[in-house]
This record gives structure tokens, C-alpha cells and sequence, in this order.
């Protein structure tokens, strides 16, 4: 990260290998099209490149910095789009373009480590009530606000956060004990 | 640590969660946020249930990206990279007009002009007069002409052969809903070339992806998001390339 910092090149084409499907991956998922998703990751990665990569340490890892640059740019992607008066740029889950893009290649360890942890994960949002896992899909995924996703779902404001803080403190509980 | 080690009331933790999942207006997130970072035990269980957050993208099917998506990016920091050395390497040698310009104060348009004259009257090699470090052949270094709303806003142009890099500091903050453009002028003809936004503080570094070959003077206005296919404000910095 030091040579990402200083604007290396070489080194940051190293840092899009490691984090570029993750990215891609998230922003698929959130805005739905792939040359959406596409102009999303490049935003991105620039925006990550012009900054000099600085990111606060402390508050977690490089993966989790580089994926929340990526939601947020994918949220305002969502929301440019709605201003205009499109739908966001969601696909339908049959759209034949979703059959055009490729899982990633399960290439090294560090993959197959993360592929075990991604299964865990879906495992514990699964393994929630309904209601529960809809409010933090649509929060985290979908960019909405707690009042929108109320609005949305015809819900108490203070049911929809209550609902959000049980399904998180579900999957904290869960990934947790799954960790000892 | 579990839920039930908090002895925090719900409609606190309701509040932390939603934070956390970003589902709160910009405002009220402030609000919270402060709140937290007053609150020793509101922090650790923000910090616990950001474990949650951190872990969700973890969720979405792995896809491989496209190719091209890979090679675009590449290309772009690889270009902005080689226009900093060069910018850097202009900047370590002050030209001829980098020094008269910077003689003057405040600059006019005319002296401007005159300065500019001056230096193209040196292409083809090094620019011609005394100073220990000269301009690599063939690259020029004109300095651009901001609008009267304008002022303070510097820019400046460097070309090499028929590459040209543009240099900007001082340029005003934009809106969310527009970019800033440049444009090539060919005689009576203007055609649109990139679009950019500024580095955090107010400059700009852009390479110009057309050959400037032919070109009568490189322009850049303010446009809509994604950019116009003819000017639709007044140029606020221009630079002469014949």
C-alpha cells in the first residue's frame, strides 16, 4: 500500500489484481448492469489512484476500504440514475446479460479462503428471518435510507432499524462463533 | 463479545445498526457519529457490528471482471503517472516563461500573449536563450489564458510532438452534475475531447487523448456530466498550439 500511496503504477496494477473482482463483484450486485458495474470499479480504482490510496488503518482492512469506496460510488451511481428517472439500472434476475459475466477463477489458497468465508456469510444471511435480511439488503446493497426502505416496505421507522440491528447482530453473533 | 454484553437500550443500537449499514440521511449520520465518538462503549459495539457490515460484500457471487475493464484503468493511471514525470521535470526546470511570467505580477493578458511569443519563437529545439536547464527538445510549455471570472486560475500546457498534457490548479469546485471539458479548436471547427474533475485540492492533471496535430488552440469550459458534443458555457482557460 506504501507504493500505492506514492502514486506507483506498477503497484497499483498490482493492488486492481488483488481487489479488482471483489469490486467488480460488489458493484455488479448493487447496480445490476455491467457496463454500469464497469464504469462504477473505474471511478473507483481512479478516484482510489488520484487520492494516493490514503485509508485509515485503524479502521480496518484494505479490502474493506477498497469495497467501501465501490458502494459508495455505486450509490451515487444509483442515485444519478434515479434523478434522471431511471430504475436505478437494476436488472431483472433473468436478464440474459447476467449470463454473460464469469465466476472468478478459484485460483490460489487466498481464494479458496475467501470463498469459505463468502459461503459462511451467505450461510448467516440465509439463516435469517425474511424481514430481517430484506431491510439490510436493501440498505446495504441497494444505497436506501432507513425512511426510504420504511416507505418502501409501508413500515414504522423504528421497525425497520429494529429489524436492521437484530439481522446484524445475527450475522455478528453467528461469524463469530463460527470463528472459535 | 455478544449482543446481550451491551447494556446499551435498544433504540440506541437500532440507531448504531443503521449507521452502520450507511442507511441513514448525511445529517443524522453526523449525529450519530458524533455521538459515538463521545461514548467509549457506544465505539465498541459500533466497532463490533461494523464486523457485520465489513463481511457483507463478502455475500455477492465472485465474478471475473471484463478484461478491457482492467486495461482502461491501467491505461489511465499509466498515463496520468508519465504526465506527473513530465509535469515534475518542467517543474524542477523553470522555462523561460515560467520565469518572465513569474516576474510579473499580476500578469496581463497582453504580457501573457507577448510571453508566449516568445517561447514559440523557439520550437523546433531547445528554447533559445540563457538559463542552465532547457526544455528537452521538442517538448513546449505554453502557459494557458484564464477568463476575466477566472483569474486565479492557472493552467498551464505541454506538449511534446503531437502530445499535449494540461497542468491546472486553482480551478473552481464543480457540482456533482458537471465536468469540466477540453476542447481542440480546428479553424471555425470545435471538437470535444476528455472530460476530467479535480484532485481534492483544486488541480488537475489531463492528457490530452487526441493528437493536437493541426490544432488551433485547446480550450476547456464547464459541461454537464459526461460531457457535451459542443461547448455550452464559455471557455474559462484557453492555450494557443499554432
Amino acid at each position: 500500500m506504501l507504493l500505492v500511496e506514492r502514486k506507483d503504477p506498477d503497484a497499483f496494477e498490482a493492488f486492481y489484481d488483488r481487489h479488482g473482482g471483489a469490486a467488480f463483484s460488489l458493484a455488479y450486485r448493487m447496480v445490476g448492469s455491467r457496463q454500469a458495474a464497469e464504469d462504477v470499479v473505474q471511478e473507483a480504482f481512479l478516484s482510489m489512484w488520484r487520492s494516493g490510496a490514503r485509508f485509515d488503518r485503524a479502521r480496518g482492512s484494505v479490502r474493506t476500504w477498497v469495497l467501501g469506496v465501490v458502494r459508495n460510488r455505486s450509490i451515487d451511481a444509483l442515485r444519478r440514475d434515479q434523478a434522471r428517472g431511471g430504475q436505478g439500472g437494476r436488472l431483472d434476475a433473468d436478464d440474459e446479460a447476467a449470463i454473460e459475466l464469469e465466476p472468478a477463477p478459484e485460483s490460489t489458497e487466498l481464494e479458496a479462503v475467501r470463498r469459505e468465508e463468502a459461503r459462511r456469510v451467505r450461510g448467516a444471511l440465509d439463516g435469517l428471518p425474511d424481514d430481517q435480511s430484506r431491510v439490510i439488503e436493501l440498505a446495504f446493497f441497494g444505497g436506501f435510507t432507513h425512511s426510504e426502505i420504511a416507505a418502501m416496505l409501508d413500515a414504522p421507522l423504528g421497525t425497520i432499524k429494529g429489524r436492521m440491528r437484530l439481522g446484524m447482530e445475527k450475522i455478528r453473533v453467528q461469524l463469530a462463533e463460527v470463528a472459535t | 463479545m455478544n449482543d446481550r454484553e451491551y447494556g446499551l437500550p435498544d433504540d440506541v443500537r437500532d440507531e448504531i445498526a443503521a449507521y452502520v449499514l450507511g442507511a441513514l440521511d448525511p445529517e443524522h449520520a453526523d449525529g450519530v457519529r458524533a455521538r459515538i465518538a463521545r461514548d467509549p462503549e457506544l465505539r465498541q459495539y459500533e466497532r463490533w457490528l461494523q464486523g457485520a457490515a465489513d463481511v457483507l460484500p463478502a455475500s455477492v457471487e465472485q465474478l471475473a471482471p471484463p478484461a478491457g475493464l482492467r486495461d482502461r484503468i491501467v491505461d489511465e493511471v499509466r498515463s496520468e503517472a508519465e504526465a506527473m514525470q513530465r509535469i515534475e521535470r518542467v517543474r524542477r526546470r523553470p522555462g523561460r516563461l515560467r520565469r518572465l511570467l513569474s516576474a510579473l505580477a499580476p500578469p496581463s493578458p497582453a504580457l501573457a500573449a507577448a510571453a508566449v511569443a516568445v517561447v514559440l519563437a523557439g520550437v523546433g529545439g531547445y528554447v533559445v536563450g540563457s538559463g542552465p536547464d532547457p526544455e528537452p527538445a521538442g517538448e513546449l510549455t505554453v502557459a494557458m489564458q484564464p477568463s476575466r471570472e477566472l483569474s486565479a486560475a492557472h493552467g498551464e500546457l505541454i506538449r511534446h510532438d503531437d502530445r499535449a498534457t494540461i497542468l491546472i490548479d486553482r480551478l473552481p469546485a464543480l457540482s456533482d452534475e458537471r465536468v469540466y471539458q477540453l476542447w481542440l479548436r480546428h479553424g471555425e471547427r470545435v471538437v470535444p475531447s476528455a472530460t476530467f474533475t479535480l484532485h481534492e485540492d483544486g488541480s488537475a492533471v489531463v492528457e490530452v487523448p487526441e493528437s493536437v496535430a493541426g490544432a488551433d488552440e485547446l480550450m476547456i469550459s464547464r459541461e454537464p456530466v459526461g460531457g457535451s458534443e459542443e461547448p455550452t458555457s464559455k471557455p474559462l482557460l484557453r492555450a494557443p498550439l499554432s
